[in-house]
Parts: C-alpha cells; sequence; structure tokens
C-alpha cells in the first residue's frame, strides 16, 4: 500500500512535469509566433519609450539625460502643446457631432430603399478605405487658393473674399482638415447604423403607429433608442481616433500655420524628429497613450454599464 | 397611398444620388485635373480639358516611378498580411481553446497594442531597426507592420472563436485529437471567413499605411506606394498639380475597384472588428 | 504539419524581403548619401563618381540619393549606430551638423585642409560655416544667396525699366536707388492687377528667407554677428523693423493671397506664368527659370539695396550644404581623395556649366565658362560681403520661433514685437543649453 502510494505520488511528479511541459509547448505552440513579432516590435518599444521620457536626449548623443520629471511639466507649460490638446478635442467633438448626424440620416434613408442600396452604401464607404495621403491631397486642392474649387465657387456667387486659402489661415486651418477628416468617417456610421436599424423590431414600429404617433415620434422614441448601442460604438471609435489622429494633419499642413493645426501626435513627431528633443517626444507620446487609454476606458466602462 | 408610397422612394433616391454625388465631388475633381494640363489647371480649375490627354497617367506613372513603388507595396503588403492572419488564427486558438493559464493576461497584453497611439512607438521602433540591420529594408516594414496589426488581428479571430460552440471541440478532444488537429480539422475549415475579413482589412492597412514607411524607408527605391505619392507633392521646385492628381487616380484606382468587388468583404471586415 | 507551413510562410517573406541586399565584394566600397535629387547636379555626381573609379580600379563609390526630408530623418541615427556612410552631404549647421559633431560622429578635417591646400582655394566664409569650435568638419558646397528675379517686360509695361540701375563699382550687378523704387513698382504692379511679389510660404522656410534678407538690409551682417558671436539680442528694435518691413509688405497687398496656402513651386509658377511681376527667393533658383519660363530673356534679377546708406550692397547668404566624413569610416583617404577630386578648379567649372551651382572654390575665372548671362551675374554677387541666410546658421527652435512669426504674421494674429522676442526667447535656451553655432 504504501510503495503504491509512493510509486503512484512519482507518477503524479512525473505527470506533473509532462504536463508543465505540454502548456509550456502550446504557449510556445500557439502564442508563440504572434508574440515573437508584437513583443520585441511594439511592446519593447513602447516600455523604451516610457523609460526614454524621463530622459532627455538629442537622437545621436551617446549619453541620455537622465531628467525626472521634466518633459511632463515641461508640457504643461507648453503652448503648443495646448494648442495640440485643443485641436484634438475640436477633433473629437466635430468626429462626434457631424458624421453621425449624416450618417444616422443616410441610414434610415438607405433603410427605406431596397433598389441601389448596395451601390449607396458602396458610394459613402468608398472615403473609408480610400487612404488619408490621398484624401489629404485632394481635400488640399480642394481647398488651394488658387485652383481649389471651393475658392472658383465662392467667387462665382460673388464672394471672392471666402475664396481664402483656408489651410494657411490660422484660425481655419484645424476646422478645414476636421471636414476632410470627417468626409473619411460619415459613411463608416452610416454602415453601422444601417446594420442597427435592421435589428429595430417592425412590430415596436407598428405598436408605435397603432398608438398613432408620428413619424418623428417613432423615430425618437422607437429607432433612436434601439441605436444606442451603435452610438457608443461609434463615439468610442471617434475619441480613440481623434485622439491618435496624424497623417491627415501632416500631410495638409504638417501642423501649421504656426502650429496652429497641431495635434499631440504631429507635434510629438515634431518634436522628436525636427527639432531634436526625442525625450519630449516621448513623454508627450506617454502623455497621449494614457490619454487614449483613459478615454477608452471610460467609454467601455460607460458601455458595459450600459448593458 | 401606393402612388405617394412610389414618390416618397422616388424622393429618397434623389436625395441619396445627391449625396452620393456630393461624396464623390472631391474625387471626380480630382480625377478631372489629371487630364488637363497645368496651366489649364491654373487658368480656369473646374473647366473639363480641352483635349483629355491620357497620356499623362502613363507618364505619371513612369516619372512618379509607381511601378516600383506598386512592386514595393506588394513585397510589403503581401507577406504582412500572411503573418498577421497565420500568427492570429495561431494565437487566438491558443487564448481560446488551449487551456492556457493566464491567458486572461496574455489577452491585456494585446488589448495595450490596440489602444495605444502608434506615434508613442516609432522613436524606440527606428532606433530598434536601425539597431537590427532592419532600416530601409521591406523586412524590417513587415515586421513593423505585422506587429501593429497583430492585435487587432488576435481579437478579430478571438472573437470569432469564442462563438464556436465549445462542444465540437471537446468531442474532438475526447477523441483523442490533439490540439494541432483540431486546430487544423475542426477550428480551421470553418475560420475561412473570418480570415478572409481579416486579410482583406489588413491588406487595406498595410497598402494605406504612412508612418511606418515615412519613418522606415529612406531610400527612394524602396517607398510603396502610399509614400511615394506623398513624396511627389514637393522637392523638385517644379509645379506638378497634373502629376499629384494622376498619382492620386493611380494609387486609388485599384484600392477602388478592388474595394466594389470584394465591398461585402471591406465593409464586414472594417465594422465587425469594432462591434465585438 | 501547419506548423511547417507557418515557418515556410515566414521564412520565404523574410527571403523575399531580403534578396538583393548584401552581394560579396572584392572592391573597397565608399558609401556616399547625398542630396543631388535635381536632375542635373545628380548627373554631373554620376560622372564624377565614374570617372573617380575608372581612375581608381579598386574602388567602387555607392551613392544613395535622399532628399532632404529622409537625410534629416536617417543619417544621424545611421552614424551613431555605425551603419551610416563613408561620406555625407548634410546641411552644415547647430541643427544639422552640430549634433553630429558634439557626438563625435564627424572626422576633423582641420589638418587635411592645410595638406591638401583646401585653405587657399575655398572661400573663408564658406568654410566658417562648417567651423566648430576652431576646427573644421567638412567641404562646403553651394553658395547660394538671396535675390528678386523681375519680369523685364511686364515693368516695362508699367514703364518702370529705367529705375532698375547697375550696381555703384559691380556694373554686372542690376539693383535700385532705394527701397522706395521697389515700393513703386510694386504698387504699380498691384494697381495693374499683377501680383506684385509671387510669395508661398505654405513651407514657413520661405519667408524666413524674405526675413533673413529684410534683416541684411535694414541692420547688415555685423548686426547679425554681433548677436550670433557678441551681447547683441533678437529683441533689438533693427530685428522688429525688419519684421515690420516684411508685415508692411503684407499690410499693402504686396505679396500673393493667402501666402501661407501657397507651396513655393505655386509661389513660383505665378511668376513664371507672368502673373507676378517679381520673385524674392533666391539664386538656387536660377536653373529653374531658365527651364521652366516660355522667354527666359524676359527675366532677370536683381539685389535689392540697403535700407541704410552706411551698409554696402549685399544679401542673405549661405551653403547649401556640406559634405562630411564620418568619424568612424573605414575609408577616410578615399574619401578625402574623392572630396579634393569634385572640389578642384575643373571640377568647379562643371558644378557651374553642367548643375548650375556655385561650388565655394575662390578666384575661378567664370568669364570664360560657358554659362548664361543670369548665371554669370550669380557669380558677381558671390564676392559681395555677404550677410546670413539665417536657417541654416540657426537653432531649430529659433528656427521655428522665425517660421512661426512668417506665418502668424500673414494673418495678423502676432506682430513684430512678439515673432522679434520670441526669436530671443529660443536663442536664450538655445545658448543655454549649447546647442548654438560657435564658430571660434
Amino acid at each position: 500500500m504504501q510503495s503504491k502510494t509512493y510509486s503512484s505520488s512519482k507518477a503524479f511528479d512525473e505527470g506533473r512535469r509532462k504536463k508543465a511541459l505540454a502548456l509550456i509547448g502550446r504557449y510556445a505552440l500557439f502564442l508563440g509566433p504572434a508574440l515573437l513579432v508584437y513583443l520585441p516590435f511594439l511592446l519593447y518599444p513602447l516600455v523604451q519609450t516610457f523609460v526614454l521620457s524621463f530622459h532627455e536626449w538629442n537622437g545621436v548623443s551617446e549619453a541620455k539625460l537622465f531628467v525626472g520629471l521634466d518633459n511632463f511639466r515641461r508640457a504643461f507649460d507648453d503652448d503648443i502643446f495646448r494648442i495640440s490638446i485643443t485641436n484634438n478635442g475640436i477633433w473629437v467633438v466635430a468626429s462626434i457631432a457631424l458624421p453621425m448626424f449624416f450618417g444616422l440620416i443616410l441610414a434610415v434613408m438607405l433603410s427605406k430603399v431596397q433598389t441601389g442600396q448596395r451601390v449607396y452604401t458602396g458610394v459613402f464607404f468608398a472615403p473609408v478605405v480610400i487612404n488619408l495621403i490621398v484624401v489629404g491631397l485632394v481635400w488640399g486642392l480642394i481647398y488651394n487658393p488658387l485652383v481649389g474649387p471651393l475658392g472658383q465657387f465662392f467667387r462665382a456667387i460673388g464672394y471672392p473674399q471666402l475664396a481664402q486659402g483656408w489651410l494657411g489661415n490660422t484660425s481655419t486651418a484645424t476646422p478645414a482638415i476636421v471636414l476632410a477628416g470627417n468626409w473619411t468617417f460619415f459613411g463608416f456610421c452610416t454602415v453601422i447604423f444601417l446594420q442597427g436599424l435592421r435589428t429595430v423590431n417592425p412590430e415596436q414600429i407598428e405598436a408605435a403607429m397603432m398608438d398613432g404617433a408620428g413619424a418623428v415620434q417613432r423615430f425618437r422614441y422607437v429607432t433612436v433608442p434601439a441605436l444606442s448601442n451603435q452610438v457608443t460604438l461609434l463615439v468610442v471609435i471617434s475619441v480613440i481616433g481623434s485622439f491618435k489622429v496624424f497623417d491627415i494633419v501632416y500631410v495638409m499642413t504638417k501642423g501649421g500655420p504656426s502650429h496652429a493645426s497641431e495635434v499631440i501626435a504631429t507635434y510629438m513627431y515634431w518634436q522628436s524628429f525636427e527639432n531634436g528633443r526625442q525625450g519630449y517626444g516621448a513623454a508627450l507620446a506617454v502623455l497621449l497613450t494614457l490619454l487614449v487609454a483613459g478615454a477608452s476606458i471610460a467609454l467601455v466602462s460607460l458601455r458595459e454599464r450600459q448593458n | 397611398m401606393i402612388e405617394r408610397k412610389q414618390l416618397n422612394i422616388l424622393l429618397l433616391h434623389v436625395l441619396l444620388t445627391f449625396f452620393a454625388l456630393a461624396t464623390l465631388f472631391p474625387i471626380l475633381i480630382i480625377g478631372l485635373m489629371a487630364f488637363k494640363t497645368n496651366n489649364e489647371i491654373f487658368a480656369a480649375p473646374l473647366r473639363p480639358p480641352d483635349v483629355w490627354r491620357f497620356s499623362q497617367i502613363a507618364d505619371a506613372w513612369v516619372q512618379g516611378n509607381f511601378k516600383t513603388y506598386y512592386l514595393n507595396s506588394i513585397m510589403v503588403s503581401v507577406p504582412t498580411v500572411l503573418i498577421v492572419v497565420s500568427c492570429s488564427t495561431l494565437a487566438a486558438y491558443g487564448l481560446v481553446f488551449a487551456r492556457l493559464k493566464g491567458s486572461r493576461i496574455m489577452l491585456g497584453l494585446f488589448l495595450l497594442g490596440l489602444i495605444m497611439p502608434l506615434q508613442a512607438v516609432v522613436i524606440p521602433l527606428f532606433h530598434l531597426q536601425v539597431a537590427l540591420g532592419l532600416l530601409n529594408t521591406h523586412f524590417g516594414l513587415v515586421l513593423a507592420q505585422a506587429a501593429v496589426g497583430m492585435p487587432f488581428g488576435v481579437f478579430l479571430m478571438r472573437s470569432f472563436m469564442s462563438g464556436l460552440p465549445r462542444e465540437i471541440i471537446e468531442a474532438a478532444r475526447i477523441d483523442g485529437a490533439t490540439d494541432v488537429e483540431i486546430l487544423r480539422r475542426v477550428v480551421l475549415p470553418i475560420s475561412t471567413a473570418p480570415a478572409m475579413t481579416l486579410a482583406t482589412l489588413q491588406f487595406m492597412y498595410s497598402w494605406n499605411d504612412f508612418l511606418l514607411p515615412l519613418m522606415l524607408l529612406q531610400d527612394p527605391e524602396m517607398r510603396t506606394v502610399t509614400l511615394g505619392l506623398f513624396y511627389l507633392q514637393g522637392g523638385t521646385y517644379t509645379l506638378n498639380y497634373t502629376m499629384i492628381s494622376a498619382g492620386v487616380l493611380i494609387t486609388s484606382a485599384p484600392i477602388m475597384v478592388v474595394f466594389f468587388a470584394l465591398q461585402r468583404q471591406f465593409i464586414a471586415g472594417a465594422t465587425i472588428g469594432a462591434v465585438k | 504539419m501547419k506548423r511547417v507551413t507557418l515557418t515556410g510562410l515566414v521564412g520565404s517573406a523574410a527571403v523575399v524581403c531580403m534578396s538583393g541586399s548584401a552581394l560579396a565584394q572584392d572592391k573597397t566600397v565608399v558609401t556616399v548619401w547625398d542630396q543631388f535629387f535635381s536632375d542635373a547636379p545628380n548627373a554631373l555626381m554620376d560622372s564624377f563618381v565614374a570617372e573617380f573609379e575608372a581612375a581608381h580600379p579598386g574602388v567602387n563609390i555607392e551613392r544613395n540619393v535622399l532628399d532632404t526630408d529622409a537625410i534629416r530623418a536617417t543619417l544621424p541615427t545611421a552614424l551613431a549606430s555605425g551603419s551610416g556612410p563613408d561620406l555625407f552631404y548634410y546641411d552644415a549647421g547647430p541643427a544639422f551638423l552640430g549634433p553630429l559633431v558634439d557626438a563625435g560622429l564627424v572626422a576633423d578635417l582641420s589638418d587635411e585642409y592645410e595638406t591638401l591646400g583646401w585653405d587657399e582655394l575655398l572661400v573663408d566664409w564658406a568654410v566658417e560655416r562648417v567651423t566648430f569650435n576652431d576646427r573644421i568638419w567638412g567641404v562646403p558646397n553651394e553658395i547660394e544667396y538671396t535675390n528678386v528675379y523681375f519680369n523685364k517686360n511686364l515693368l516695362d509695361d508699367l514703364g518702370l525699366g529705367n529705375l532698375i540701375v547697375s550696381a555703384a563699382g559691380n556694373e554686372n550687378l542690376l539693383t535700385l536707388n532705394s527701397m522706395d523704387d521697389f515700393a513703386t513698382i510694386l504698387t504699380a504692379a498691384k494697381d495693374s492687377g499683377l501680383v506684385p511679389v509671387s510669395f508661398g510660404n505654405r513651407d514657413p522656410g520661405r519667408g524666413g528667407h524674405l526675413f533673413s534678407y529684410f534683416l541684411t538690409l535694414t541692420a547688415g551682417k555685423d548686426f547679425v554677428d554681433n548677436i550670433l558671436f557678441g551681447d547683441g539680442t533678437w529683441d533689438a528694435p533693427e530685428v522688429v523693423a525688419a519684421w515690420e518691413l516684411y508685415k508692411q509688405y503684407n499690410d499693402e497687398g504686396f505679396y500673393t493671397p493667402s501666402a501661407n496656402a501657397i507651396s513655393y513651386d505655386e509661389g513660383n509658377a505665378l511668376f513664371f506664368n507672368n502673373r507676378a511681376g517679381t520673385n524674392i527667393t533666391g539664386t538656387w533658383l536660377v536653373a529653374d527659370v531658365m527651364d521652366q519660363v516660355a522667354d527666359p530673356e524676359s527675366i532677370d534679377f536683381l539685389l535689392l539695396p540697403s535700407v541704410n546708406d552706411d551698409l554696402p550692397l549685399s544679401a542673405a547668404a549661405g551653403i547649401g550644404s556640406t559634405f562630411a566624413i564620418s568619424e568612424s569610416s573605414d575609408n577616410k583617404d578615399i574619401a578625402l581623395e574623392f572630396l579634393d577630386f569634385i572640389m578642384s578648379k575643373e571640377a568647379g567649372q562643371r558644378w557651374l556649366e553642367d548643375a548650375s551651382i556655385v561650388p565655394p572654390i575662390a578666384d575661378l575665372n567664370s568669364q570664360d565658362f560657358d554659362l548664361s548671362p543670369m548665371m554669370q551675374r550669380v557669380v558677381m554677387g558671390a564676392s559681395l560681403p555677404l550677410s546670413y541666410n539665417l536657417d541654416v546658421v540657426m537653432p531649430s527652435e529659433w528656427n521655428d520661433a522665425m517660421k512661426s512669426g512668417t506665418q502668424s504674421l500673414l494673418d495678423g494674429s502676432s506682430t513684430a514685437q512678439d515673432v522679434a522676442k520670441a526669436q530671443q526667447t529660443a536663442w536664450e535656451t538655445a545658448k543655454s543649453e549649447g546647442r548654438i553655432w560657435k564658430a571660434k
């Protein structure tokens, strides 16, 4: 009996070892390949950025000077950083308001037509697919004061003073870029809302009609509440996208004129690569990550509470 | 009543067509520019060209070095898609079915990559690639893009697999199948749809990517289409509306064709990940 | 099975991507990163390389032609990591070559200047631009200075062609009797519906050239020297005056409308297409003027007179970039020999004739060369007592203050005093951090 216990416990140990080995093997087999790419080329750089944010470094000198929290303190005194954050805020608000409004209207209209729905959807969605460099170049030409159609239009209707360089003015550059950015997003909202509308229960609508509710009331009290999930989702996407925005600003104005259209990402890029302050750039990157992470967590938990 | 309904539908079509044209207007107007001379554009931006100069597209193709850029883009996006789709399928299976301890932590690790802005890593990534001798190579760009695409890939495939009935897997396991066999015989055959969606989306991302090529490829001969287009707009002291607009056509036409051909896949891809 | 396929996929991806790199070489390979991407200079560099290789059978020179943005983004890190080129052509100045020198990445060429005779051969002020802490770190190239192109026909139509006069003591150079004459021309151009000054400031470095030029006219080189190397400040009244002049031209409607939204190329195109009377830019544009204007004979350039009579005829000048050798290069000797080859007097003639580039080589008998009249004038002007084109000698934050100023002054969101003050603040910061150019 005793010897039996002993041998079984030995077998048990053996089994545990085998199990542990098998677990490691499964880890290596299934997660290994993904981690092999993901860890060195994304997570490791993120850790390094974090470390770099406490240093001052021009990118070439051998020594990186440890400066503690100086870079973060500097950010709070930095006027251009303040402009950047404000502009990110404008992106957030505008991307929630305009594309979602048009997306909802278009989705409601689309849901009522059968023929051509696919073609319309495709057209509205096309700007989502186009790369942002193209978007930037196209809209740059639209706004161009010399040859742009917008200027032509204003001249034609007798307001030549409005045929100005919208991207060259410190007060209009950001709205002009935001508008171009929204053009690439409303089709996405349309599709999401259209999918949501398909789940609206027709019986509810009929019941509302029986109760004598008009079209507007039906929309307000039946359709809109049914779309709350889609609304939350689009808000999350808009907020994250608006904080991360880079390409379109970089192509259209590089953050100018006089840094007026700078967002955090372009300003960080400028500090790191054109102004030779890579430590400060890293600190801005860390702040941006914290902002996005904070906003995402807040919104996702809000969404879960809703459900 | 029926007539009124038909009238409403007609009105809807009119409105939708108007919106559709307005959506396409910027592209159409730039498309027009590609066939005009710089002087024509300068003199009358909106007027159609006197002569449609199709040769300008060919000229831009040659002068803009787009043949090289197209090949480069393919050399980058195809391997990236293969790596992301295969690695994230494996990882998703591992996270969902392979009874891995700490899989929630692993998931959190990938989640970090999903919310983190890319700009937060470009500096160290740049130095890392220099140190590894990967700077200015397509392979380096492939690894970077694959790393950026991986979190989303893992999430997409994971959310699909989480929806699969566990009983099938357990049944196969009771029959003595190993994980590799289950993945190959049971899971993979039914995963082609989400894998295709992921591939489409990853391809689009890789093709359109700007920041990573901008950082990691400095040799003009290595540039991707997107980067090549960006560099068309300056640096030569010559005015090139024609070149830019022809470049816009050259770079967007193929992706538009692919998009309208695979519309369902694209739209599903872009929205499914978001919804889940 | 799956695993094998995966490894295969990743592996083949790697092979596809890396094929075509490292090939075995018996010859000594010297790598050169340069910025000669325009057609003519690019072809000239190629022929220099071919000739040098023919004369040195064991040497293979590999050029990597980058544009300015690309080389600024790559070169520092490449050098710091030891994977950089042997020889490179890079912007001089404290924002670019400066940090590389400080980090010990650039070879000190001071002794070679004596042994190779470059101290006699090359123009002093150009060499000074690549001098840091009393040591010489590069071989400068491309002498450039600001000027004003004008359209002779349009000026004659306005009846103002007679305002253009020969410069005192240098009848080959054109100028005006006073800045008032310039204002007269611009006003007349404006009244006739022309753009008086074609100006594209979307890339604000262009406005920076105007500022450098105006400061040369209002204050002169000694004033700038006193700030750079003495105790002068950027918020001095002279600087404010230069900004006021810049702003005044805007307020009078002399610049292209919405200049901040117009690219440099577009601004030039306005001038090339006879829609603008003048173009304030620099001598680097001469080759393009000859190329792109339907009737190049109708275009010429003048140098603006100084505001103050005590100041000589001048312009804001700089060097395009400088050649420099990596401190860690194994092929310094060959790189030096190559530099000596492309900076000889014979090579100088070819820089001028084939590439329209003014090399900093002293005493070239350029009047015997096959040059356009405008190019001849450019060479003449190069021997004037020129001042600084500031962007290339100043630290990056100061440049940012200047560039931001050129844009915000145009839409009225700042004043001349604001901009001058911001420049001084940036200057003090850079000075305290040792990020400035110290030639001596």
